[in-house]
């Protein structure tokens, strides 16, 4: 692993019932590295296997197959964020230095009083808003270097949503802390996410950097037609009756438009919907032809 | 219990030990440690006003010892009576204390974390499921041998002082079996250590506690049935009968470690 590399998956794949078709996995062949420092929107439709890369990543599930490997602590807050109903919030705290080596108890305060989470109330009285932000102020006490989010901001209101994520994007500048952020708020990725990791049914779309990605893509949109005006691996094709719009992947700088043709940067949110499309469909086909 | 505190630097740096998993052992089962102390504490007392009772029963009947059955006219009769029933009812609280151990302990240990999904939070932390489970074992099976000691003991002083008032074999019947010979005080600790791992182990495989209550409690009767039947076949069984329970235990015990190491979410 590179000195800057945090997370290394090399073929990494998860079964959930090994006795049962082949059409079980839950994650196959997905190798992709992570530099440290980074935030990581890791993205995919429903059960496409994010939570499963997660918790590989975040040692609480067995890969199946491959080998992943995380450099330094890691924390994970799943998607059900499950905590001790009867326990206080200061007692779930007290929970997370009880369990863990390294416990940075200023921090997860400081999480916490920000939200205004109270701390004597019992978790179980707590909004899904307030138990997902106890879940985060308890990964981040535990120091951790990797930190990996399962739609964590699902349940926030749009203002406690901004501040968290300017808040871990803060602690990422401060500490070099790396986060991996599972999300289907695509919208909210532009300008919080560096890096990208995209998943169709359990493979391994696209990873990157962000700005490498979308430098590598344009969009062109015209006419209606078979092909785009340029040459290009063609990720997407979208047709009205009288448009046609194209993601195409292309390293050479795009010539000028030819007319009634638009070209354009595409947007982060365009690019991932356009990959997340491509890849369902190539991943339906492939195993068609299995 | 107190976490030392580096108050310059605002960081604890003293759990995933012993200390902090006795603190999160004691948290989670409090009500539960205090719950079943009360009730043996409860039972205990009333085990020593039976004592008691029966000492002073002794005393009065001192030099007048019955050859047979005493009649129902004599003056201490109906008083031996009641407290021989007492101390027997107390007994019978002995005798299920290991079953109410299996269900409520044992069962409940893993499959509620299971069912609330907690043990993600809880085993994704610095601890493993191996080290959380083995602690919590540990801890709460020393609160249990206690707590055990305690009832055995006063049993078995409610026994002797039975004995001492007794002018017939149907008395000593009331207390139904062997608990009160040499022998009782391993085999119960036999069974309590059995019944707790039984209803870990359980819980560790169905992950519900509606599910693992049930299946506890059909199994624990079921190896219960065993060894009567091993009993009344083996005449050398009942001398080995704790240590093949509490070897089982061992085994329960390692299955369900082995169960919580693979399915950690």
């Amino acid at each position: 692993m590179n000195r800057d590399t945090v997370i290394r998956a090399r073929r990494l794949g998860k079964r959930y019932y090994p006795m049962t078709s082949p059409r079980t996995w839950a994650l196959r062949d997905c190798t992709f590295e992570v530099p440290a420092g980074r935030v990581v929107a890791l993205v995919g439709a429903n059960g496409a296997g994010k939570s499963t890369l997660l918790g590989i990543l975040g040692g609480v599930l067995a890969a199946s197959d491959g080998a992943a490997e995380v450099t330094g602590r890691t924390a994970i807050v799943t998607q059900e964020r499950p905590l001790y109903r009867h326990f206080s919030v200061a007692d779930t705290l007290r929970l997370g230095a009880s369990l863990n080596r390294e416990w940075d108890q200023e921090r997860a305060l400081r999480w916490l009083n920000r939200f205004e989470v109270p701390l004597r109330r019992a978790c179980g009285r707590l909004s899904g808003g307030q138990r997902a932000q106890v879940a985060i102020a308890v990964a981040l006490g535990s120091r951790p270097s990797v930190l990996l989010l399962d739609e964590p901001l699902t349940n926030l209101d749009p203002l406690a949503r901004r501040d968290a994520v300017r808040q871990l994007l803060t602690d990422v500048a401060d500490t070099g802390l790396t986060v991996v952020l599972s999300t289907h708020l695509v919208a909210e990725l532009s300008g919080v996410a560096d890096h990208l990791v995209l998943l169709s049914r359990g493979r391994l779309v696209v990873d990157g950097d962000v700005d490498d990605l979308l430098a590598a893509h344009v969009e062109w949109i015209g006419p209606r037609a078979d092909a785009p005006p340029a040459p290009g691996e063609v990720v997407h094709a979208q047709h009205t009756d009288v448009q046609s719009t194209f993601l195409v992947r292309s390293l050479a700088d795009a010539a000028p438009p030819p007319p009634g043709w638009l070209c354009r940067q595409v947007p982060l949110e365009d690019f991932v919907l356009a990959h997340l499309a491509s890849g369902r469909n190539a991943v339906a086909d492939k195993e068609k032809a299995a | 219990m107190s976490v030392p505190v580096d108050t310059q630097r605002g960081r604890v740096r003293a759990g995933a030990g012993p200390r902090g998993l006795l603190w999160v052992t004691w948290r989670q089962h409090r009500w539960l440690i205090v719950g079943t102390t009360v009730a043996v504490a409860v039972t205990t007392g009333q085990f020593l006003r039976g004592i008691s009772g029966l000492r002073a029963l002794a005393a009065r009947m001192a030099g007048r010892v019955c050859a047979g059955a005493c009649s129902s006219g004599d003056s201490w009769s109906e008083d031996r009576s009641v407290l021989l029933n007492t101390v027997g009812q107390l007994h019978l609280f002995v005798q299920v204390f290991p079953v109410l151990v299996a269900l409520t302990w044992g069962g409940s240990l893993v499959s509620r974390e299971y069912e609330g999904r907690t043990h993600v939070l809880a085993w994704s932390q610095d601890v493993s499921p191996t080290r959380w489970l083995l602690a919590k074992v540990g801890y709460l099976g020393g609160v249990l041998v206690v707590l055990g000691i305690v009832l055995v003991a006063a049993d078995d002083a409610a026994y002797r002082q039975a004995l001492a008032v007794s002018t017939s074999g149907d008395d000593i019947n009331r207390f139904p079996r062997e608990i009160f010979d040499a022998l009782s005080a391993p085999v119960f600790f036999g069974q309590l250590v059995f019944g707790f791992a039984l209803g870990v182990a359980v819980g560790a495989l169905v992950r519900q506690v509606g599910l693992t209550i049930p299946c506890t409690l059909f199994s624990y009767l079921a190896v219960m049935l065993l060894c009567q039947v091993a009993e009344q076949q083996l005449p050398l069984f009942r001398s080995i009968e704790c240590e093949i329970l509490v070897g089982v235990a061992a085994l329960l015990i390692f299955l369900a470690e082995r169960r919580v190491r693979v399915r950690r979410m």
